[in-house]
């Protein structure tokens, strides 16, 4: 842990927007985005032993530090994070919530509502 | 998908990253990319297919103010959770740059004072009184803004910026950050090609990173840069010289600057307007007339207009309320030849270069580079 001048963490301005049901769910949230990229630099660290296993080379921290991926491995990390966060955010970024759609049926809307309405 | 912001490249006042770091900030990097590139247009998708039918079979029309389509979207999950994840993004790509930062906060400092004493100039004018409108608010959602100094001789906020905007624009600025700088300079090149200014100030240079490509685009040229905050012009001055540049860094207000009359050939800025309410813009258009000579140009990198499509305009409006910039629809709607002609250029010296290939063109479909020449 540094010991020199620390950072302020929060921005001076007007409170956070509530986006969810309340604060606290949004805070939920963003703590489970912050343990999502402990969880994406853990994989990659683990990819990185991987990678120097592979090379033939000991898993030191000074070899893991100074790994640097080729353009292929940076491909296919970036790919393993996209499939990651899709995943992750799926619930987040339903286009419309169950409740909507249950709502929409109950008033006899004719339709299918779910239809047509995946984000695909 | 690239996500890959490790192509940044290095100089000597870049912080250093561990691995882990380094893959913190690459988690970030696709999330940006992620919610800008592919959810942006879903959620377009979904306005126009789905969410603007149902209110129009209720009203008898779509939403045809921004006040309606902020009704809609403030109601649909999909929105309230892309605002949600685009914000706390926003707010983790901060604090885990600055973890970096504060880390090697210390070694940055020492290493900045070498190198500003090489090459150039830096004067900090620790009298000059912030503006209300940059104390009241942290633009960016970055804690302290560019202004705050945590220690002595702080270039904190200039370290966190040049990797965070990095990251944030998933290296879409270039390895350097300086596309846009590239581009104003490309479009004064353009719009006057006989143009070969002596001396030229860049306002509100920040890290520095459009100021370079102005000593780049007019070789022998005299490049000043002027901005409020210290810890970013140390930052800039440092950043300068490791790179090799000569240039002159001052703590000025952009709006009243100490230079007398007719001092400079080029004035200009990038992403500053946007974050200056409407009087401020307009003192400034004024102070680039007064330090223009006769046949100087002032060229402004930033939002050309402001959308009329309510759902468009709607969104261009995100970051006024969701990422602490309160001033982004007063430059998008000023009507630009006007501020020039109340400065004193003539309405027939105004010119406008669209940069359509820009930046985040999903997004900021209307920006590029306006100005005038002073006759």
């Amino acid at each position: 842990m540094a010991t020199g001048p620390k950072r302020r963490r929060f921005a001076n301005g007007p409170p956070r927007p509530t986006y969810l049901a309340g604060v606290d769910a949004d805070r939920a949230v963003m703590m489970i985005l912050a343990l999502a990229a402990e969880v994406s630099a853990l994989r990659e660290r683990l990819d990185t032993h991987e990678q120097l296993a592979a090379a033939g080379v000991p898993a030191a921290l000074d070899s893991v530090e100074s790994f640097a991926p080729s353009e292929d491995v940076a491909a296919a990390r970036a790919a393993a994070r996209r499939s990651m966060i899709d995943r992750v955010t799926r619930v987040l970024l339903e286009p419309e919530s169950p409740r909507v759609r249950a709502a929409s049926e109950s008033h006899g809307a004719g339709d299918s509502p779910a239809a047509g309405e995946s984000p695909e | 998908m690239t996500g890959n912001p490790v192509v940044q490249s290095p100089h000597a006042m870049l912080i250093e990253e561990t691995h882990d770091e380094r893959a913190r900030d690459a988690f970030i990097a696709s999330l940006r990319e992620y919610t800008m590139v592919e959810i942006y247009p879903r959620l377009r998708k979904h306005y126009d297919e789905v969410l603007a039918p149902r209110y129009a079979e209720r009203h008898g029309a779509a939403p045809a103010s921004v006040d309606r389509v902020r009704t809609v979207m403030e109601a649909s999950p999909f929105y309230m959770g892309y605002s949600l994840l685009v914000r706390g993004t926003q707010e983790l790509l901060w604090d885990t740059v600055g973890e970096a930062v504060e880390r090697q906060l210390p070694a940055l400092i020492e290493k900045a004072q070498v190198l500003r004493t090489g090459r150039g100039s830096l004067t900090l004018d620790a009298s000059l009184p912030l503006p209300n409108y940059t104390a009241a608010v942290d633009i960016h959602v970055m804690p302290g803004g560019f202004h705050t100094e945590i220690t002595e001789d702080d270039v904190f906020a200039g370290a966190l910026y040049d990797r965070g905007v990095h990251v944030f624009a998933f290296g879409g600025l270039g390895p350097l950050n300086d596309e846009l700088g590239v581009a104003t300079a490309a479009a004064v090149r353009q719009q006057f090609p006989d143009f070969a200014p002596q001396r030229i100030l860049d306002l509100g240079c920040g890290a520095g990173h459009a100021t370079l490509p102005l000593a780049d685009a007019f070789p022998g040229a005299e490049v000043q840069g002027v901005d409020l905050a210290a810890p970013m012009l140390r930052y800039a001055s440092a950043r300068a010289a490791a790179l090799g540049y000569s240039l002159h860094f001052s703590q000025q207000d952009a709006t009243h600057t100490h230079w007398p009359d007719a001092s400079f050939d080029l004035i200009t800025s990038t992403l500053l307007l946007h974050e200056m309410p409407r009087p401020a813009i307009l003192a400034l258009f004024r102070e680039c007339h007064r330090l223009l000579r006769p046949g100087g140009v002032m060229a402004h990198h930033d939002l050309l207009r402001w959308p009329d499509d309510p759902f468009d305009a709607f969104m261009m409006a995100w970051t006024t309320r969701h990422n602490n910039e309160p001033y982004e629809r007063a430059s998008g709607t000023l009507k630009f030849p006007d501020g020039c002609v109340g400065a004193g250029f003539d309405a027939a010296d105004v010119f406008v270069v669209a940069q359509p290939g820009a930046y985040l063109e999903e997004v900021y479909q209307v920006s590029g580079i306006r100005g005038a020449r002073k006759r």
